[in-house]
């Protein structure tokens, strides 16, 4: 969103008066329809304002009439350039409007065939693109940790120059982003048979040896009907390199962050896009920096999981201090890597739960003492399958939930025995990533690999399953709403999804920019809700309102 | 099926230190390799009714627990009662992981072991045999 870019466009189709006689447009600071040299009425194109100089972009998407509108009071006065989203199109040219207090800016919008699709594709329309079966795609999730599958297709390397790529991309620290790579200390082993795999596949669906891909680009549908009901607003972060990671709002309006790989922790004021850092001292120097979770405790400080930092790092707001509770010395590698963690609970017994990724172990702080506990839940389990306790969930006791990342497995950590349980889910080799614990006790979290939400009832010991609606989308979290609709977001499709359990039925909200979301919230005191995000990849924390 | 492993803690174990330069991204990684090679002897059965001919019993509880109270592991038999228990390792005897069944309204009458060949490895077949639980006589 190059700001200065909005002076120099050229306005195509703008005319300016007072609200027009249609719904939209009598309540709007700004509305107008989208068509096409094909379609009369565009449905489901996202429209973009931007006031010229303001971090602030709003969004909304156009009707079956391909009519859209701002309302007034989300966009001020001023100058605004306006961009689209729409698989397939672009704007013919560039519009900006001129926004009046009291007034209804009305701009038509006339899209053309998009001269590159390609570069408009997400991972998930690359993946759904490509031949080859889900075994030979699965791996290439883990690219898009740090970058979209746009980067791998468009390489021209061969199957033996891939192979020198994935053993490079093995140095890199999983927070990385290709604006802020940091290189690991600790070296990772890479299994070169897979590796060898994935790079004969890659070879067959990039640009090696060929001009253009061998298969028709496939692209998802537009959003329509319900998924076009929706203000999304974007909030540009000050520099390129924040990778804000979770997101979660307090309770005195501001919107606090992880940065996954930065020595920060942001707050932003949604109501005036106003933004502030406090930055913490590197424990660890030479190891990359920035943090994962971030959770609240009980108390209203903030948590860190510390990464390769290593640790957890406990902020109060009131005093703006940062407190450390580091790895003991005889516990730390070059490898320690604390990238969850939940205090949610930590008053019933002053603990906080963290995960070691390193040694594939849980970790209980103690508050008093700061020494860590440590739990191997999969010690009698073969040395050939891979686990990562990742997501993290309490209950009133501060008993722990965790999700095995690396594997299968829901598990229990009981907080007084420290006994673990472990549930596989269902479906083998789902990679149960984050989630959350819903008032009823219930844990519904995602099914990352398995392309599936997931919900477990500790009281029943029973699992249900519900499909993503769209192949390859990959869910990273889910968060249970007041209603008791289900929300997910995920790294490879620029959508949110918002799942009626009770139904099966499922809306699917297209986000304007291409968004690498992890951590989701529900602010369940609005309504409708409100859903936020981080953009990881492109310094940018996301507010998603539907309007039903 | 659905299996239920659980296990003791192990509260300062000393650290995995061989596996500190593995494969780590924040979680697992797709490109991990998945070896079940190291997998232990594997535990399957059915869960029977004896007062009904043998007849199988729905989503019974299946626990198997390792002696010495280091490691337990739970699976939940299917609606025809049959359960199948993996996920041990190796370096677990099978000598000393005990089988367990619990049903509602039922108790277990002895749980009939029996190795299917005397392979190493080879699976064993453990059926609970269950029987009705008399109801409690009202107080008087």
């Amino acid at each position: 969103m190059n700001v200065r870019r909005i002076l120099v466009c050229a306005v195509l189709v703008v005319s300016t008066g007072l609200a027009a006689g249609t719904a939209p447009a009598q309540e709007a600071a700004l509305a107008g329809q989208v068509t096409s040299a094909r379609d009369a009425a565009m449905e489901g194109v996202l429209v973009s304002a931007q006031r010229n100089g303001s971090p602030i972009t709003v969004t909304v998407v156009s009707d079956e009439r391909g009519r859209y509108g701002f309302p007034a009071d989300r966009l001020p006065a001023g100058t605004y350039a306006l961009t689209i989203r729409a698989a397939g199109f672009e704007l013919d040219g560039s519009a900006a409007a001129e926004v009046a207090a009291g007034h209804t800016a009305t701009i038509d919008l006339r899209l053309r065939k998009a001269s590159d699709l390609a570069a408009q594709l997400t991972s998930t329309e690359w993946l759904i693109s490509m031949p080859g079966t889900t075994e030979q795609k699965l791996p290439l999730i883990e690219c898009m940790s740090c970058h979209t599958l746009e980067r791998v297709v468009r390489s021209k390397f061969s199957a033996d120059a891939f192979m020198g790529v994935l053993r490079r991309m093995q140095t890199y620290a999983n927070n990385s982003t290709t604006q802020h790579p940091q290189l690991r200390v600790a070296e990772r082993e890479l299994s070169e048979k897979r590796a060898r795999e994935l790079a004969d596949y890659v070879a067959t669906v990039n640009l090696s040896g060929r001009d253009t891909w061998s298969y028709p680009l496939k692209t998802l549908p537009r959003p329509h009907g319900r998924a076009t009901r929706v203000i999304i607003t974007e909030y540009a972060l000050p520099r390129p390199t924040i990778a804000p990671h979770d997101v979660r709002p307090d309770g005195q309006g501001f919107v606090w962050y992880s940065n996954f790989v930065e020595p920060t922790l942001g707050r932003l004021d949604p109501k005036t896009g106003a933004h502030t850092e406090f930055r913490y001292d590197l424990p660890k120097p030479k190891f990359p920096a920035g943090a994962l979770a971030l959770e609240p405790d009980q108390d209203g400080n903030w948590w860190l999981a510390m990464m390769f930092q290593s640790g957890l790092l406990r902020f109060d707001p009131r005093i703006k201090e940062f407190r450390h509770f580091p790895i003991p010395p005889e516990q730390m590698t070059d490898a320690t890597q604390q990238s969850l963690m939940m205090a949610g609970h930590a008053k019933v017994d002053g603990k906080v739960w963290t995960n070691d990724v390193s040694t594939h172990e849980i970790l209980r702080l103690d508050l008093a003492t700061g020494a860590y506990e440590r739990v191997n839940p999969f010690k009698s389990m073969p040395k050939g399958r891979q686990h990562s306790p990742y997501g993290m969930a309490t209950d009133a006791d501060n008993n722990l939930y965790f999700m095995d990342f690396g594997d299968e497995s829901i598990g229990r950590v009981d907080a007084k025995t420290m006994r673990t349980t472990l549930y596989p889910t269902p479906t083998p080799r789902s990679r149960p990533r984050r989630g959350m614990m819903d008032d009823q006790g219930r844990l519904w979290f995602a099914e990352f690999a398995a392309n599936k939400i997931g919900m477990f009832d500790p009281a029943k010991e029973d699992f249900k399953e519900w499909d993503a609606p769209t192949p390859h989308t990959f869910p990273y979290d889910v968060f249970l709403d007041h209603a008791g609709d289900v929300w997910s977001g995920a790294m490879s499709s620029d959508r949110v999804l918002r799942l009626d359990p009770a139904t099966g039925q499922s809306i699917e909200y297209l986000l304007p920019h291409q968004t690498n979301i992890r951590r989701i919230f529900i602010d369940d005191t609005t309504r409708p809700v409100t859903f936020w995000a981080g953009n990881n990849h492109h310094a940018a924390i996301v507010k998603l309102e539907p309007l039903d | 099926m659905r299996h239920v492993f659980g296990f003791s803690v192990v509260a300062g174990a000393a650290l995995a230190l061989a596996l500190a330069g593995s494969g780590a991204w924040a979680g697992g990684s797709g490109l991990d390799e998945q070896d079940d090679a190291d997998a232990g002897t594997p535990f399957f059965g059915f869960v029977k009714d004896l007062d009904a001919r043998g007849r199988g019993l729905a989503d019974a509880k299946v626990v198997a627990e390792i002696k010495g109270g280091n490691a337990s592991l739970v699976t939940r038999a299917d609606a025809q009662g049959h359960y199948r228990i993996t996920g041990f390792g190796k370096d677990v005897d099978p000598a000393t992981v005990e089988i367990t069944c619990t049903v509602a309204g039922y108790r277990l009458e002895r749980a009939a072991r029996r190795k299917v060949s005397n392979d190493p490895g080879a699976p064993i077949e453990v059926d609970c045999l269950m029987t009705k639980q008399q109801a409690a006589p009202p107080p008087k």
